[in-house]
């Protein structure tokens, strides 16, 4: 401070005492006062001029800084995420508060006898043993003046109710805070997951796949914000915006529904997989329950599913096929499947780019987003069609040799080999599966015919279920003017057009329940979070497919396929639940390419045959089988799932059970009952109970050779064709390589020769959908 | 004795009679009282000022601290009543005794430094240093370190008048009264790690010997010995960046060198200053209305209050507040001037360096002029003792000023 005046003084005072003498002390003591006084006034004058050019220079500068360091205090309230239930009120996905624990190190250093900081720090360790406390230490010592940071995140309540109860008690413990936040949690774990899909971002919106996907917007709320701001006094103020809940939607599923089915698809799985080949027991499992009387449905599960809540999780993509993303001519890339099954091995070496393509594939319904050749499921709809339009009268007789000539072509039947069905009914056309007959139909029926019911029974169209990422079909049919005397012929008996499951089991429904098609659904209510009801989702109608006389000819027709009415060659007669009359069809579809020998099988049906409550669909594509064409699984899986959720339904039987059927069934009911008390179903309970596909298959040891069982069969001595897989017996006719069972359908319907739509594909998917 | 002082201040007063009878007569004919209005309108200008700023800059932080925006004002005024009433105590304490007895100097030089070792055993922390002692009784703290300043003016002054004009002008004498003040420093800066207020009764020495010696070579060889020392700890600082790792001080020179690279730690509060005199620009944002108080500026109602000021009232009002100081001591320089005798001059004289070496510290430390030191700005910022000691202070000044009226009067 004193530089600068005494230099100036100095000189002046010499001048002075040389011209004029000595000066008093007093004299010399007050100039050099003054001169201090002058030098602290250049000094101010200076931090002036300082203070101007801290203005001049960055003031602008500095005042956008001060902007954009102002924090309003705010602090987002979190909305919660609306819950899904089932039609029993049971969750399927619900949100629960977490907390992020964040430490203020300012507050915590807020003086510096650190009064507030050991006690805080030993409460944090002592709560949260995870934190490395001395790190901590450091960090809050280095960093007074921060005010955030995350230390843990999604806490919950209990994880945190311990250290809230020392804050309480001790108000040394300051600077830490919990931020609230929300979990999406999906308490059945994998169950329901493709029609629930999951959430991304912060588990409070992002919804992808299925309900979450579609109900999106009824789901999030509206988050809520604490404001703090400084009114007229300078002093903070706070007011609250609460958030707005999601809405919580209620869907038709019925979780005990559900969980059988995905129950005995597993089981399917577990038996299967690994068994002809390797990889799961069939390349897609799916299958859908529906309200026959409103569109609703009841369960909707395909194989392999996953955790919602982990979705990123690879392993349920081991088994499945490998997909990889490829260029079409076109530029666009689509996901082509590969014959490679992914093992753990194949996982650890794919980029993230190769998972992400094939987690796509799992993340999606395959009920709804799939598409096929449904195969003789469509029979039905074909023979519906003819008798709705009145091509037909339903008492027509059809001669089957086996083979029937179309254009340039001879289109097989499956009892080719066995040299035709004979003399085919109506109803046998259906009961047996006779493709002759239904060819001979369909040209009754003609092109344009045809084609106006597949688009009365949606055939081509979305079937706008309230799931997101359902298929277009619109391509993978034929319309009149392309569709041609060979394409009308297989399209017939469901080959050379793709569907999806939904749009295969809505438009049943509609064939036997008088000819009512719903959309189907599967919310049925829209409730706030207070449980007001938002919004009430009826049962719709969309139009009449076929007359109510023609619907009852089909239930009937359909409970000849399965029940003794369809005589001996019926093709759906495993499919019965004991003590049950159920109707239904079975479908065998080649795919694309068609010498490869890959079935899709399926059966459709519905229950009870006398008064249909609900339809289902079981849909096994490219089973793990030596012979994929065997549709006798399918059958018995839907048969597995109907003797367990017609009971639970409140349906009672009406046919009289066997001896045999009893046992079965009481010993199904202690497997069941074991599981319960006794936990894992794989403990010894269950080791005793006799596997049902084993005791169909000495079932039918009994029945093809009319001897007790422990007599060696004679098919057995048969050869197996390894093409095939089926024994080949003296006469040429095929045998079931397991069971003796005379082959009843044959793989090679269609060859490669017969044209199909150009379309069709199903193992390439398009990036967009 | 008396006699003798008398007649040589006669001879002296008789000299300067010319230049300031005049000015000093038209004052108390003017004011009709024996004291200085100018001076205690300054005083009680700059008092109003500082609580109106207080409660500016605090309300919000006081809120939120403490649930009430008037804490730190309540305090202050307190503060500043019992100031006031202690200096108008002060102006009737008569001062004579003081200079007549020849001991009762080391009886103050001894009481400047016990106050700072009652820190020791009945030191109160806060704000990370130990410098407050709680006084029994009344609930409230001192700081010693202002009461230190007081009496080291008061010892200073009898010791210097004590010794006559060629013995405090030679080494010897000038040495002892800086060894005296040193001792006080090092006591300051040890014991209650208060390194300005050490600095602060060094600088206060320092001038008052300037002052009183009638040799100038050697203070002109030390002020340039303390610069290049200064100048090249800057220096060693900055060609060195890891050395200011380890030590405080040498952080904050770092700091002040590289406000930039620091931004969330030492430097904060300095860069944070710039930004509201950045923002505050030529007329300010209006009283009030600084943005930089609610929590970004550390204790905005604290040193930084100048800060504050250029914020809500701009270069203006800061410049208008610079000039009032200004005036203040102008006026202790009048007060100096008429002084009746050495002892009362050099009172004066170390109250003026008191004030003239806190308000440019104080404001070269906000404008970033030089590092971070920790000075307060005298009346404005926040601090009871402060304001309390410095109002005795003032007191001492009217007392010598009411003194030297009442001479001149009855001449």
């Amino acid at each position: 401070m004193a530089s600068k005046k005494k230099t100036e003084n100095k000189s002046s005072e010499n001048k002075k005492k040389s011209s004029r003498g000595t000066y008093s002390a007093k004299q010399i003591r007050m100039g050099k006062l003054s001169a201090l006084f002058a030098a602290m006034l250049i000094l101010m004058v200076a931090l002036s001029v300082k203070l101007v050019m801290i203005v001049n220079d960055h003031g602008e500068e500095y005042q956008r800084i001060v902007l954009s360091n102002q924090r309003y205090d705010s602090v987002i309230i979190p909305f919660r995420r609306g819950d899904i239930v089932d039609c029993k009120g049971t969750i399927l996905a619900t949100s629960e508060k977490v907390y992020n624990l964040v430490v203020d190190p300012s507050v915590m250093m807020t003086y510096e006898d650190n009064r507030y900081l050991e006690p805080t720090l030993n409460a944090i360790s002592a709560c949260f043993p995870s934190i490395n406390i001395s790190e901590l230490r450091a960090y809050v010592v280095n960093n007074e003046t921060s005010q955030y940071r995350i230390l843990l995140k999604r806490l919950s309540y209990g994880e945190i109710s311990e250290f809230l109860t020392m804050q309480e008690n001790n108000s040394y413990i300051r600077g830490v805070t919990f931020e609230e936040e929300y979990r999406r949690i999906y308490p059945m774990g994998t169950m329901c997951s493709t029609v629930l899909g999951y959430t991304t971002g912060n588990n409070n919106s992002g919804g992808m796949y299925g309900l979450e996907e579609y109900y999106e917007s009824v789901l999030t709320g509206t988050d809520g914000r604490e404001y703090g701001y400084q009114n007229e006094d300078a002093t903070l103020e706070r007011t609250i915006k609460p958030a707005v809940d999601g809405y919580t939607i209620h869907t038709t599923i019925d979780a005990t529904i559900q969980r059988i089915v995905e129950e005995k698809l597993n089981e399917f799985n577990e038996t299967y997989k690994n068994n002809y080949r390797a990889g799961n027991g069939a390349e897609n499992l799916g299958c859908i329950i529906m309200d026959v009387n409103s569109g609703e449905i009841l369960a909707m599960a395909d194989f392999p599913g996953y955790n919602p809540a982990d979705y990123m999780n690879t392993a349920p993509l081991i088994g499945c096929k490998y997909y990889e993303a490829v260029t079409n001519a076109g530029g666009y890339t689509e996901y082509r499947k590969t014959q490679d099954v992914i093992t753990q091995e194949m996982l650890d070496e794919m980029t993230q780019d190769q998972i992400n393509v094939n987690l796509y594939n799992l993340w999606k319904n395959q009920c709804i987003s799939y598409t096929y050749e449904p195969g003789s499921t469509a029979k039905p709809f074909t023979v519906a069609a003819a008798l709705d339009c009145g091509a037909i009268t339903g008492d027509e007789v059809y001669t089957c040799n086996g083979a029937l000539q179309v254009s340039n072509y001879y289109i097989k039947c499956h009892t080719y080999d066995s040299g035709g069905d004979g003399v085919v009914s109506v109803q046998d056309s259906i009961a047996w599966s006779c493709n002759v007959a239904l060819m001979k139909i369909a040209q009754t029926l003609g092109t344009d015919e045809m084609c106006k019911y597949q688009r009365i029974f949606n055939l081509g169209l979305k079937t706008n279920i309230d799931l997101a990422g359902e298929a277009r079909t619109d391509t993978l049919v034929y319309n009149a003017k392309s569709m041609g005397p060979v394409d009308l012929a297989t399209n017939s008996f469901g080959q050379n057009f793709n569907a999806t499951m939904i749009q295969m089991i809505t438009g049943f429904c509609s064939l036997i329940n008088g000819g009512y098609y719903y959309e189907p659904h599967i919310v049925s209510q829209i409730t706030d979070s207070t449980g007001a009801i938002i919004q009430n989702i009826e049962p719709r109608v969309l139009r009449q497919t076929v007359s109510e006389s023609v619907s009852e000819r089909m239930r009937q027709y359909c409970r000849a396929t399965v029940m003794e009415e369809g005589g001996s060659r019926r093709s759906g007669r495993n499919a019965r639940p004991y003590g049950y009359a159920i109707g239904g069809k079975t479908g065998t579809a080649q795919t694309i390419p068609r010498e490869t020998g890959q079935i899709v099988i399926s059966f459709m049906g519905f229950a009870p045959a006398d008064d249909p409550q609900i339809a289902i669909y079981v849909v096994i594509d490219r089973p793990n089988f030596a012979k994929q064409d065997n549709v006798k699984y399918a059958c018995l899986l839907c048969r597995d799932i109907l003797q367990e959720v017609l009971p639970y339904m409140g349906i009672y039987m009406t046919e009289p059970l066997t001896d045999e059927e009893i046992r079965y069934l009481e010993e199904r009911q202690l497997e069941n009952t074991l599981r319960y008390t006794q936990g894992d179903g794989n403990g010894e309970g269950g080791s005793d109970v006799e596997d049902p596909y084993e005791r169909i298959e000495m079932t039918q040891i009994t029945d093809s050779t009319g001897e007790t069982a422990n007599v060696f069969p004679r098919w057995m001595s048969y050869p197996i064709d390894p093409s095939t897989g089926y024994r080949i017996g003296p006469d040429g006719k095929r045998y079931d390589a397991d069971t003796g069972e005379l082959a009843t359908e044959t793989s090679n319907i269609l060859d490669d020769s017969i044209p199909v739509n150009d379309n069709l594909g199903t193992d390439t998917v398009s990036n967009g959908n | 004795m008396a006699a003798n002082r008398n007649t040589k201040q006669n001879k002296s007063g008789e000299i300067i009679k010319g230049n300031f009878k005049n000015a000093a007569d038209s004052i108390s004919s003017y004011v009709e009282t024996d004291i200085d209005m100018n001076l205690v309108f300054i005083v009680l200008f700059l008092l109003g000022f500082g609580l109106l700023m207080v409660y500016s800059a605090s309300s919000y932080v006081a809120f939120r601290d403490f649930g009430n925006s008037a804490y730190f004002f309540r305090k202050q005024i307190i503060s500043d009543l019992l100031g006031l009433v202690c200096m108008v105590v002060t102006i009737f304490v008569p001062l004579r005794w003081v200079e007549q007895n020849k001991n009762i100097k080391y009886l103050i030089l001894a009481l400047a430094n016990v106050v700072l070792l009652l820190v020791i055993p009945f030191g109160i922390e806060s704000h990370g240093a130990r410098r407050w002692i709680q006084i029994p009784g009344i609930g409230g703290s001192l700081q010693p370190a202002e009461i230190t300043k007081l009496l080291m003016i008061i010892f200073l002054a009898a010791m210097i008048n004590s010794m006559g004009n060629a013995y405090i002008s030679s080494w010897k004498g000038f040495l002892f009264c800086m060894g005296a003040a040193a001792l006080s420093s090092v006591l300051l800066y040890t014991i209650t790690d208060n390194l300005s207020s050490a600095l602060i009764v060094f600088m206060i020495a320092f001038v008052m010997c300037f002052v009183a010696s009638q040799d100038f070579k050697k203070y002109i060889l030390l002020v340039m010995l303390g610069l290049a020392a200064a100048g090249g700890i800057v220096a060693y600082v900055a060609s060195n960046d890891s050395a200011s790792e380890g030590s405080f001080r040498l952080t904050r020179i770092s700091s002040w060198l590289h406000p930039e690279n620091s931004a969330e730690t030492s430097a904060h509060q300095m860069l944070q200053g710039l930004y509201a005199i950045g923002n505050g620009g030529w007329f300010g944002r209006g009283l009030g209305q600084s943005v930089q108080k609610v929590s970004v500026l550390p204790e905005p109602q604290n040193d930084m209050i100048f800060a504050v000021i250029c914020e809500e009232l701009g270069i203006v009002g800061a410049i208008s507040l610079m000039i009032m100081f200004a005036l203040l001591i102008y006026r202790m320089l009048i007060i100096a001037k008429n002084a009746k005798d050495r002892f009362s001059f050099l009172i004066v004289s170390g109250v003026m360096a008191h004030f003239a070496i806190q308000v440019i510290l104080n404001i070269a430390v906000v404008t970033g002029s030089i590092p971070n030191t920790g000075v307060s700005l005298p009346f404005i910022s926040y601090g009871g003792s402060s304001a309390l000691f410095l109002l005795i202070e003032v007191g001492l000044v009217l007392n010598i000023d009411r003194a030297s009226r009442a001479e001149s009067r009855e001449r």
